[in-house]
């Protein structure tokens, strides 16, 4: 599901989902473990030699970049932080290390997930993400977002005002 | 107070060079998270603006947010920082003493009417009318409610004035309340934290002295410019927890990794502060960093929110709150499709530096050594 957007599927990426898989295993019992989620790759894309996309878990959902076929991050230490530029911002990745992975970058989205639905809810909301990520920022949508909503504005459907599909 | 004193004049009579204020000013933007753009408005205002006049009072408290305040990391601010504001009254750093100091909080209020902040730190007890803690011979609550009633806003400082902190904790004998509750038609701006951090409490007084307006607060009064983002979210030990890596009894091998201190009762996952990015003592480190879970001090009621090797297990209070603020009603329900297209946006948005300054690579290969102290936090 994560790749069908005409994106060939990578090794990095197989090796990612993997290694998190693994992961699962040691989070299962947790109490922000959410067993309705899977380990699930979206929109891994080339970006700046690099590939960008989003992990979701039953744990966390990140931003994630992984290096190019020709990049060694092996000295980046785990917990640095490098910032990276985007159509919509600049943010702050935190370099991470996993099982037969290797060195990865993330930038911490939602943790843990939020009750979501189903795999297909928390889908929607990594393609949602990946999608302001990836366009210049709306300032007007920004404003209204950024305002804690009311009850009687969340009962009268504020919050779906002209939201992007 | 002179009355057209500016903070750059006091600056001078110092013998601050303006190389030295200019430099502060920029150094202060990067705090606030402002661009470039924004020294040259926050020079300006402080070389032309009357420095205003602040009250400080103390309530019960223990005085950590004074100490943390007088420690600010700046060396300019470590002098100056209380030159910036007139502060006409503090009962624990004034000259004055006796009649003479409690004339001051009849004074200003009458000569600045909607002028002045009045900056708390403490609350007041309300059991037997206020008489556990008595200043100047008063109940404090009397007190602040008289001088808080002319202030143009109100400043909470730290976890009791905020939330009621550990004079407050089950069983409260004394009824200890924080200050929103006495004072209700003012803007409180709380800054909590046992205490708060230097760099955020200056910050805020510099945004208020700039603009001459409050910061942005989010629904609970907190500036959301340092308030926005839990500790878990920029935790440099992020990865591990990432990865199901975790110290599991103290000095034990994933301890010595640096794992996630989460099943040592970290309580990052629940706690809105700038502790994991502005850090500690200039930047130099924080407690996850020394090897110890976040305790939750900034947040509501912390000492009665378990204890604190305890690890959290209330799920719903796990970084659901990241999206109550945003999503108002529905995050304590499952969260359909509909309402995941508006996470997502937000939590991008949240994810963001609100930082603009003009890095003019692609990525910044920089990497964070200073990030601490120089303010590319949220």
């Amino acid at each position: 599901m994560g790749l069908d957007r005409g994106e060939r599927p990578l090794l990095a990426t197989q090796r990612l989902v993997d290694a998190f898989q693994r992961a699962a295993e040691r989070q299962r019992g947790l109490p922000f473990f959410r067993s309705a989620l899977a380990v699930e790759i979206v929109g891994f894309r080339p970006w700046q030699g690099c590939q960008a996309g989003a992990l979701i878990t039953p744990w966390f959902m990140n931003l994630i970049i992984l290096p190019g076929p020709d990049m060694d991050w092996s000295a980046f230490p785990v917990g640095e932080q490098q910032r990276w530029h985007f159509p919509s911002g600049s943010y702050e990745f935190t370099g991470g290390y996993i099982g037969n992975l290797g060195p990865y970058q993330s930038c911490a989205l939602l943790s843990p997930a939020p009750d979501f639905a189903d795999q297909a809810a928390a889908r929607a909301a990594a393609w949602s993400a990946l999608d302001s990520l990836f366009t210049p920022a709306d300032p007007d949508l920004e404003r209204r977002l950024a305002r804690p909503l009311s009850r009687r504005g969340f009962l009268g459907g504020k919050w779906t005002g002209d939201r992007r599909p | 107070m002179p009355e057209t004193e500016t903070f750059y004049e006091v600056l001078r009579a110092q013998g601050i060079t303006r190389r030295s204020f200019l430099k502060f000013c920029s150094l202060t933007a990067a705090a606030l998270g402002l661009g470039p753009d924004y020294v040259g408005q926050i020079a300006y205002a402080m070389e032309t603006k009357p420095r205003i006049p602040v009250l400080w009072m103390h309530g019960l408290e223990c005085t950590c947010c004074s100490e943390s305040f007088i420690r600010s990391g700046h060396p300019l601010a470590k002098d100056v920082i209380l030159k910036m504001i007139s502060l006409d009254y503090d009962d624990t750093l004034m000259a004055s003493a006796g009649y003479q100091a409690e004339a001051i909080l009849d004074e200003i209020p009458r000569k600045y009417p909607g002028e002045y902040i009045l900056a708390v730190e403490g609350n007041p007890p309300l059991n037997e009318d206020g008489m556990y803690c008595i200043v100047g011979g008063k109940p404090f609550v009397e007190k602040l409610k008289s001088v808080a009633a002319n202030a143009k806003a109100v400043i909470a400082w730290g976890a009791c004035a905020s939330w009621g902190c550990v004079q407050a904790a089950h069983p409260n004998p004394t009824a200890a309340t924080p200050i929103d509750k006495v004072i209700t038609n003012k803007p409180i701006i709380k800054v909590p934290g046992c205490p708060p951090i230097a760099e955020v409490m200056t910050g805020v007084i510099t945004y208020m002295l700039t603009f001459g307006r409050v910061p942005e607060l989010d629904g609970r009064g907190r500036p959301l410019m340092f308030y926005s983002q839990r500790i878990h979210d920029k935790c440099y030990r992020r990865p591990h927890f990432d990865a199901g890596e975790y110290v599991e009894s103290w000095d034990d091998q994933g301890a010595r990794e640096g794992y996630c201190l989460y099943k040592m009762g970290c309580k990052g996952p629940t706690t809105y502060n700038a502790c994991s990015t502005v850090r500690w003592n200039g930047g130099v480190s924080f407690p996850i960093q020394s090897g110890h879970g976040c305790i939750g001090c900034s947040e509501e009621g912390f000492w009665d929110n378990g204890p604190f090797y305890s690890r959290l297990s209330d799920v719903h209070g796990f970084g659901i709150e990241a999206n109550a603020d945003k999503i108002g009603g529905v995050v304590a329900g499952v969260v359909g499709a509909g309402v995941a297209v508006h996470a997502g946006v937000s939590a991008v948005m949240r994810a963001r530096n609100k930082s603009h300054k003009g890095d003019a690579s692609g990525s910044d290969q920089s990497t964070g050594k200073d990030k601490g102290h120089q303010g590319d936090q949220q």
